[in-house]
């Protein structure tokens, strides 16, 4: 089920450039991963979810990112992000970005805790360069500057 | 997803866009993101994909059998995305 779709985002390109399958220059692995007793976690989503406050994003170019407070109800969200599958993100953005199941789950003490700050960026992008030497080694430092030692990736 | 070799990942089968289940529905996120977790000490290498157990309930909007109508959707505009855009050229 999951590849029917295929055919139809293929129908949908009709007429645009052609994507390039981009392959990262590094090697991701990281041999050590936390016992979730001990994790400190962070969400990434790559659905251009923002404040109402911050600076849009411009898809599909936009290597940069916002910080989204990982308490739900501290703030709206809104979504730049402009597939039409993000109708139903932008009724509950939980589905992409799950803040509040993550939060249960610290409460429940199946994760240790959660960062403070969870982050946002732009996908479908055609920007790779711009990802990968810009993007990435930002979130890298954001995500050690609030010692997290696990980041859960969404995409979208 | 298998050409990016993400460093450990899994896959939810259900419509995109849906990653966690149908809105609203905080039990089931929670279930996912829990089982999704719980598949992390099982990677061995770079570029495994992990299947986690979860199916699309009939029940849920919209079905797959519509997600083509939804997919062939023009863009949302939502955000002023235009207007940034011509506000960086002026």
């Amino acid at each position: 089920m999951p590849f029917d779709y295929l055919p139809v985002f293929v129908e949908k390109a009709a007429g645009k450039p052609v994507r390039k399958l981009v392959h990262p220059s590094q090697n991701a692995w990281h041999p050590f991963v936390p016992e979730l007793a001990s994790a400190r976690i962070a969400l990434l989503t790559s659905s251009a979810l923002r404040k109402p406050e911050q600076p849009p994003f411009v898809p599909p170019d936009d290597a940069s990112y916002r910080s989204i407070p990982a308490e739900p109800d501290a703030t709206d969200l809104v979504m730049d992000h402009r597939s039409p599958l993000g109708l139903t993100p932008r009724q509950d953005p939980e589905v992409v970005f799950p803040r509040a199941a993550l939060i249960s789950l610290a409460k429940r003490g199946l994760v240790a805790s959660y960062a403070p700050t969870h982050f946002s960026f732009t996908g479908g992008t055609r920007n790779h360069h711009g990802v990968e030497t810009e993007l990435a080694p930002a979130l890298a430092g954001e995500l050690k500057k609030e010692n997290v030692n696990l980041a859960l990736l969404v995409p979208f | 997803m298998v050409e990016v070799r993400s460093p450990r990942a899994v896959f939810v089968d259900y419509p995109a866009g849906r990653t966690f289940g149908p809105p609203k529905n905080r039990e089931q996120h929670e279930r996912i993101l829990a089982a999704a977790l719980r598949e992390l000490p099982f990677f061995t290498e770079w570029g495994q994909i992990r299947d986690l157990p979860f199916k699309w309930e009939p029940g849920n909007q919209p079905s797959w059998g519509n997600l083509r109508e939804e997919l062939l959707r023009p863009p949302l505009s939502g955000a002023p995305v235009e207007e940034v855009i011509r506000l960086r050229n002026s």
